[in-house]
Formats: C-alpha cells, structure tokens, sequence
C-alpha cells in the first residue's frame, strides 16, 4: 500500500487524475485528492504534512507551465518533501524527456497506459510491455475448407477448370521458362553454374532487363540502393525490438487490416510500415511498378525507382520482410504481367505470406493476353502451393465497369484453379462505388446493402476467406482528409459487422497525393478505423430486406455468368468472348506478351 | 574539487551556452573536468518551444553523469551505474572517449546531485559542472559557485530584469551565522499562511534564534514581519538554510523588502550555508509567442549588458559577444 497524494495542478483538467486515482484506490492504495487550482506553495504546504510515497501531479502544458512546474519541484525539494516522496507528472503532452527537465521522477503522457502507472507505483516491471504484445503470425486461409456450398456453381466451375486445364497443358512461356530457370539459379551455389544460368535468363529478358542486370543501365529514375543507404536504414529500424501496437479491433481477431506500401522506395516503405505497424495494422500489399509487369524479365538487387511501385525484387522484399515485424503479413502482387510466375517464386524465396493472382482482372484490367496470363497464371498458382502460400484475387475489374457477379465469377474460377493446383485463394469483392453500381443505382438509398450482399453471395456459394479491397470505400472518397477517414472508417466497421477476414485501407491522400502518400494519411485512416470498431464493438450493421434481394441476385447472375464460361472452351476463350467482363462494360482483353505462349 | 552550478532564470537563458563555454575552456587549459545536469539538456530542438538547442559538446577525458538512455552508442566507457534513476532511466558515471554532443539528464533532486559530484570527484576531476534545468535551483546548494543565466527569455524589459537580477544578487550577499540556534517544534516545512505563523510564533517560547529547515513564502515573510512588528516576541535572527532558501521564497525584491523591514525591527535574517554567486551571463534571446508556436527574437545585446552591469556589482558576460574565456576568468580569477 503506497501513500498517493494526488494533485491537479490545473484549472480545468483534473479528469485524468480522477480516474487514476480512483483505480489506484481500487487497488489498495491509500489516496488523497486535492481541490484543483490550489496555490502552489499551499501544495507544497500540505504534501510536507505528511510522509507521502508519490506525489502525483497533473498540469496541461501551455506558456510559462515549464517554469511553474519546475519551481514547484524546487519547493518539494527545499521543503523536504523529495527526502521520501517521489514526484510524478502526467498530462498528454509529457514525454520522459519533458518529465527530466523539468525535475520529476517520473513522467506519463499520452501513450502511457494504466499498467505502466501502476507498476511504476507498485515497483515492479511492467507485465504487459515486458514482451511483444503482438502476437502469433494469424493466418487467413486456414480455417476454410473450400468446399462448394452451392453445388451447380460448384459443378460449372469444375467444368471450367477442367477444360482450361486441359487447355493449358503442353504450353509453356518466356514468363513461365524464367521462374524454372530462376529455381533452379536460387538453388545453384554462387560459382560458374549460376552466371550459366543467369546468361541463358537474360536471352528470354528484353534487353532493358538484361542490360540493367548486367551492367546497371537500368530504367530511367531506378537505380541501386547504396551500402551507406542501407546501413543507416537498419541503424534505424530495429526490427527485433519488441512491438508495442495500438489496438484496432475493440473486440475479435478479425478482420486483419492491410495497407499498400509501393513508393518506390524500400527505405520510404518501410519507415512507413513500421509507423503503421505501431498503430496495429497486420499486413502490407507491396504494389509493384506497372511497368514491371510489361517487361519481359526482372531487375535483380536492391533497387529504388523514383515513381510509384517498388520494385519486387528478390532482394527488395527480403529487406521488407527482414525489417518489418516477424508477425507482419507480407503479400506481394504477382498477377497481372509478364512476370507472374517468378514474381510468386521470389515472394515465397523472401519469405512473404501471400500474393496476389487473378487470371480474369489481369487480362482485362490490367493489359496482359489472356492465353499469356492463364499459362503463366496457372503456373503461378502451383508454385503458391508448393510454398504453402495463399493467393488474393483482387476484383478491381469492378474499377473498370464490369459488373460485381462478373468479377466475383472470375474470382470464383481462380478459386477453383487453385483448389486445383494446391492453392488457397481469398476471394475480394470490392466495397465501393463502381461505375456499373453508380449507373444502375444499387447505392442509391445506401452503401450499406449492395456491399454486404456481396459478402452473403460469397459466402453462400463457398467455404473461402473474403478481403474485402482494394481499398475498401474505392470511389466514396475525396482529397477531403476527413471525409476520406470518415468514408473509409464506415466501410471497415461494416466488413467487420459483414463478418470478412480482412480489409484493406488506403490512405487519407491515396487517391490524390500526387506522389508518394504521407504517414499522416496513413495514419488518419488507421485511427478512424480504430474509432470506429470502438464504437462499434460487438455491435452490428442491419442491412435492409434489400439486400437479401441483391444477394439472390448475385447468386443467379454468378451461375449463369458460370454457366456461359463453362460453354466455352477454356477461361481464354470466355475472357476475349467478352462474357466476364465485355468491351460495353469498360473492359478490354489485353495485349502484352500477347502471341508468346508456345505449344 | 570545485563544484560550479550553472542555474538560469528561465528556459533560453543561455545556461548551455555558458556551459559549453566552460567546457570549452576547461578542455583548452588541460582541467579534468566532470559534468551533469539537473534536467534535460543538449537536446537538437526545445522539448516545450521546439526552437533549435545549442547541443552539449564533450571532449576525451571528460567524465559525464547522465541517463544510460541519453549516451550515444559508441564514444564512451561507461565507469559505474549510481543506482539513482532520472525520469529517463538509471544515471552512470561515463568518461568520454571521443568529441561529440550528448544530451545530459543526471540527478534531479540536492540528495542525488550530492552523491553524484562525489562520485564525479572520486575520478580526479578537478571541476564539476553542474548543468541546470529552466528556472530550477534547489539542488544548486551542492555548488560551491553559481553562474546565474538570465535574458530576455526571462523578461523583455530589460530595466526590470537588471532590478530582479541585483535582487537574487543581494539575496547571495546574506551573512552567514555561526552560533547556536532552536528549531521550534511541529512547524510546517513551508511556511504560507497566517495559520503557519501563529504556530511559529506561539511554539518559540522564548528562543532567540531560530532555524527554519523548510521554506518560507513570499506571503510567509510578509504575514510573519506583520505578525513580529506587531505582538512582543524574543527572537533575534531567524536562520535559513541557503541562499536558495530565500531565492525560493518567490518574488526576490519583495523577500528582499521585508526582510530590511524585519531588520528595522530588530530581527535579522542570516544563513546556515553560504554560496558565492560568480558571474551573470545574459542573453538578448527569447522566444517570442505568436499565438500558434515560438519564433526567435532579441532585446538589444548592448543595452542589456550595460543595464546589468550597473545594477549588479559582479562580473556580466554576453558569452556570445564577450567570447568564453571572461567567464572563466571570473570564475577562476588565479587563472
């Protein structure tokens, strides 16, 4: 039992101290408050009555504070009272630092917690701080059985992947030659058999690749990361130092909440990572550079580019992997170019958690052939499962105009080619505004809805983990900072009401940085995220009978979308026919790397 | 050894700037030297203004007591841990084994102050500086000689700065007592009220001297030279501990008033301990309040030295103008 003495030396602000002081009674302690806004030398008069054990002193910080707050530690000091009583400030602002100039024992501020008050009080180490507070690396995939609730959707997707299998079988790529050779360069010991090895790479590379490998002629604004660079970044970043993050969710361990790190810059994406880190988020996207996807072939080292994307190189995300924390989910994006295959063997070699493959979104999303991308996506997907790793399947060819039943079938078929190939994917339908919802009028009366029908219609048709991306509130938000937190935090409280695994938020700025995105977006997002599931809590959203209507709906249109899939005679077919995602809906078969697959 | 305190007026008032100026010279004349600070010190940027610090610079040889926490990686052997903690975590003795800026944050109370000069002398230092923190000077006592940093930071109006200045001045001038002295019972530590010197008055039964361990307020002195002009009493002296004492009473012209007043009554103020005052430094910064934040500003640098100097009958030095070695030269007049 300790004698407290508790003080607030403040006109207004006497809450905090309040609080403090009734938890530290609750625990034995034998307290006194004073009145707020005493005198200080009458303070100091009634604390040397008595041989208090702490003297605890609240005070706001505001001009000439600093001196009043060190004279009053003179005075405790003058009078004696310091001979057994420690004193001890807190207030928000208060850091360590400030606590020491100005003369007390001990200072708590903003991020201290009740804990460390009452160990400092109590004298013993802090319980909870004493370790990481994070915990075990969750895993999304795990709990699912991928078993198809919806029989006929079911038998069309196996339909589906039967004959795309089928038609895949004898062909192969340049993409698909370059992650063989890359296995077996990874395996083969430094010496003569690797640069054989790396020679015969460079043939199937265009010769932007070949030459920035061989001789650093790289891509305007790349260039290598320097030694000095790199040393000073790990001086900086101590990646073993345990982890003390806020909490996001308020109640549950789902969803896991992702962000995007792509400035181009390891060095700037990790000193984002870990800011983000420390406010709880669970897991980084790394978004790659688009043209990466348009070469054929990978730059090699440790590589800055000086535009949007971070280049996945092998050595790239080991630095990512190795600084964040060991708990951090890493998912690396492999899908959409030139380059699938290999971008999913490095991700796996570097110690990443997940990627991202989607054969239908990268052919009409994002510029690839689509014979191209389901060869080399297939191939893509066996390696994921050789590594145990699970597979995204962003549905951005919402984005585009293509209808959600549309993109949520063709994720649906990547579900199926995994299950196939020994990969578990994670469905994303997105949670947003998509011109074909802005031109049929799903959103009209609310976000709330459409959204959670397609989560119902996901999980109605199969046992599969759902993302909801990419990022949640696409095309909700503008460069208004808050409005854009505000639009964000109202679509994570409902994915977390909707049930899902996993979300991911963007920035405040994201959409209209101009550039890389600031730490402080990052951190507007994160916080009104974290408000929200406080207010939330273990509450829940109550979508209108509307819903239930949308998600019939989307069932059927699934199936019948599936149903026209399954006529034809494999996914490339289906995707050039137009019918995941046709020319009147925004969406265009690729053409990069088109014509290089070969029998 | 020799212990030289180093205690300002307020934040900005040019302590570090004196102490690197001691350091300084020091380092130029061979002097084993040893450092700490009472608070928080050599930090790049103000923990409450956010205006850019002068850092602390140490050379080899140099022995620093500070914070575990505040010591750079490498450049120092650390000597001893002191068992004593600031709010930064525990205090060691290091010795510097390479030039460079530390941040300082050492004991924060006169019991730990003392200890740790002692531990700093038990390394052959022949001086030990002892860094102060904003306004703070109740560990001071520790220090054989105080350098009192004052400026604009403290006040903008430079008349009424050099009155208070030769006030604190007057206050170190006080007469020491060497006799034989009563401690009233049960009194309070800090004398305030005019409850607290009824207690005083009724307890001193018949005493002469009296010591009062604790404080008394500026209110305190004006409630009890009330309280002796008016009832009879057998007190002569009333003896404090230090010049700190009376420094703490608050407002030090006003202590200063009253306690001529008590004299005329024939009640004399003496001290336990004494502490020479060595030098004033001044400083035309302060950083001026916009309203949102802080931005630097000056008084006029040569009116301000030339006010002080008339006003105080010590040693003034703007270290800035006047270079490192005048302080020096008052502190160690021999050389």
């Amino acid at each position: 039992m300790k004698r407290i003495l508790c003080v607030p030396l403040d006109p207004v602000h006497d809450v905090g101290i309040k609080i403090i002081r009734r938890k530290l009674a609750d625990r034995g302690h034998h307290t006194e408050l004073l009145p707020p806004d005493l005198p200080m030398e009458e303070v100091v008069r009634l604390a040397a009555t008595q041989p208090y054990d702490f003297i605890l002193v609240s005070r706001t910080l505001g001009y000439g504070v600093a001196e009043l707050l060190s004279r009053f530690n003179d005075l405790l000091d003058a009078a004696g009272v310091r001979d057994t009583a420690k004193i001890v400030l807190g207030g928000k602002p208060i850091t360590p630092e400030l606590a020491a100039e100005l003369g007390f024992d001990h200072g708590f501020g903003e991020h201290s917690s009740l804990e460390e008050i009452f160990a400092y009080i109590e004298e013993r180490p802090v319980t909870v701080a004493a370790g990481d507070t994070r915990g075990p690396k969750p895993s999304i995939t795990a709990p699912y059985s991928y078993e198809f609730r919806h029989a006929r959707i079911g038998a069309l997707l196996e339909t589906i992947a039967d004959r795309t299998l089928a038609w895949a079988e004898h062909k192969s790529s340049p993409g698909v030659q370059r992650a063989r050779l890359r296995e077996r360069i990874l395996a083969e010991p430094d010496g003569g058999g690797r640069a054989r090895l790396t020679a015969e790479y460079h043939t199937l590379c265009e010769p932007v690749i070949a030459d920035g490998n061989r001789d650093g002629r790289f891509p305007k604004g790349v260039r290598r990361i320097t030694d000095t660079e790199l040393t000073r970044l790990r001086g900086l970043l101590d990646a073993k130092r345990p982890l003390h993050p806020s909490r996001i969710r308020h109640t549950g361990e789902r969803p896991l909440l992702f962000k995007f790190l792509g400035s181009g810059c390891p060095t700037m994406d990790l000193l984002h990572g870990k800011v983000c880190e420390r406010y709880g988020i669970d897991g980084f996207l790394i978004i790659n550079p688009s043209w990466e996807a348009r070469y054929e072939g990978l730059l090699h080292g440790l590589l800055t580019h000086e535009n949007d994307g971070t280049i996945t190189s092998l050595e790239n995300i080991r630095l990512l992997r190795e600084l964040l924390h060991p708990s951090t989910l890493l998912t690396v994006r492999g899908h959409r170019g030139l380059n699938t295959p290999e971008t999913v063997l490095l991700a796996a070699h570097a110690g990443a958690d997940l990627t991202k493959i989607n054969l239908v979104y990268g052919s009409l999303g994002a510029g690839t052939d689509p014979e191209r991308l389901t060869v080399d996506g297939l191939e893509a997907m066996r390696i994921a499962g050789r590594h145990g790793m699970g597979f995204d399947i962003p549905g951005n060819d919402e984005l585009s105009g293509v209808p959600a039943y549309k993109s949520l079938a063709g994720q649906l078929i990547n579900v199926m080619l995994g299950k196939r190939l020994g990969a578990k994917a994670i469905l994303k339908p997105l949670f947003c505004y998509g011109p074909h919802i802005v031109l049929n009028g799903q959103m009209e009366r609310n976000y709330v809805d459409y959204n959670a029908a397609k989560v119902r219609a996901l999980r109605a048709v199969a046992d599969v983990p759902v993302w909801p991306g990419e990022p949640i509130a696409f095309m909700t938000q503008t460069e208004e900072r808050v409005q854009s937190a505000n639009a964000t935090s109202y679509h994570a409280a409902l994915a977390a009401s909707a049930g899902v695994d996993a979300i991911t938020i963007a920035s405040t700025d994201e959409a209209f940085s101009r550039g890389p995105i600031t730490i402080a977006s990052r951190i507007d997002s994160i916080r009104a995220v974290t408000d929200a599931y406080r207010f939330m809590g273990d509450a829940s959203f109550a979508p209108t009978a509307q819903a239930d209507r949308f998600t019939e709906e989307m069932v059927r249109d699934i199936e019948r979308t599936l149903e026209a899939v399954a006529a034809q005679p494999s996914l490339p077919h289906a995707i050039n026919a137009g019918l995941l995602g046709s020319r009147e809906d925004g969406a265009y078969p690729g053409t990069f790397g088109k014509g290089s697959v070969t029998a | 050894m020799s212990i030289i305190g180093i205690a300002g007026t307020a934040k900005n008032t040019g302590k570090t700037t004196a102490l690197n100026a001691l350091l300084g010279e020091a380092h130029r004349r061979g002097v084993p030297v040893g450092v700490t600070s009472i608070g928080y010190d050599g930090e790049e940027l103000d923990n409450v203004t956010g205006l850019p610090k002068p850092r602390v610079v140490l050379h080899p040889g140099m022995i620093v007591s500070t914070s575990l926490r505040t010591l750079p990686p490498a450049g120092w052997s650390v000597l001893e841990r002191t068992g004593l903690f600031s709010a930064l975590g525990e205090i060691v003795i290091a010795r510097c084994e390479k030039s460079g800026a530390v941040v300082l944050a050492g004991p924060k109370t006169r019991a730990d102050l003392k200890r740790v000069t002692e531990r700093l002398a038990s390394y052959g230092c022949g001086i030990v500086l002892v860094d102060g923190a904003l306004n703070r000077i109740a560990p001071m006592p520790v220090a054989d000689t105080l350098i009192l940093a004052t400026g604009a930071a403290r006040e903008t109006d430079i008349a009424r700065l050099a009155a208070e200045t030769a006030a604190v001045a007057s206050l170190f001038r006080h007469p020491l007592f060497s006799g034989t002295y009563d401690v009233p019972p049960g009194l309070p530590r800090m004398l305030h009220s005019a409850d607290d010197t009824s207690v005083m008055l009724d307890r001193h039964a018949g005493m002469h001297v009296l010591h009062l361990p604790g404080l008394i307020s500026t209110q305190g002195w004006g409630l009890l030279a009330d309280a002796l002009t008016r009832v009879s009493h057998s007190i002569s002296t009333i003896v404090l501990n230090d010049p700190v004492a009376l420094l703490l009473s608050g407002v030090p012209s006003e202590t200063l008033r009253i306690i001529e007043r008590l004299a005329r009554h024939g009640v004399n103020v003496s001290l336990r301990a004494s502490m020479t005052l060595g030098a004033v430094t001044v400083n035309p910064f302060y950083p001026r309040f916009t309203g949102t934040s802080y931005e630097a500003d000056t008084v006029d640098a040569e009116t301000l030295s030339r006010t002080m100097r008339d006003s105080v009958k010590l040693p003034v030095i703007d270290i800035v103008r006047d270079g490192a070695a005048p302080t020096w030269e008052a502190l160690f007049p021999a050389g």
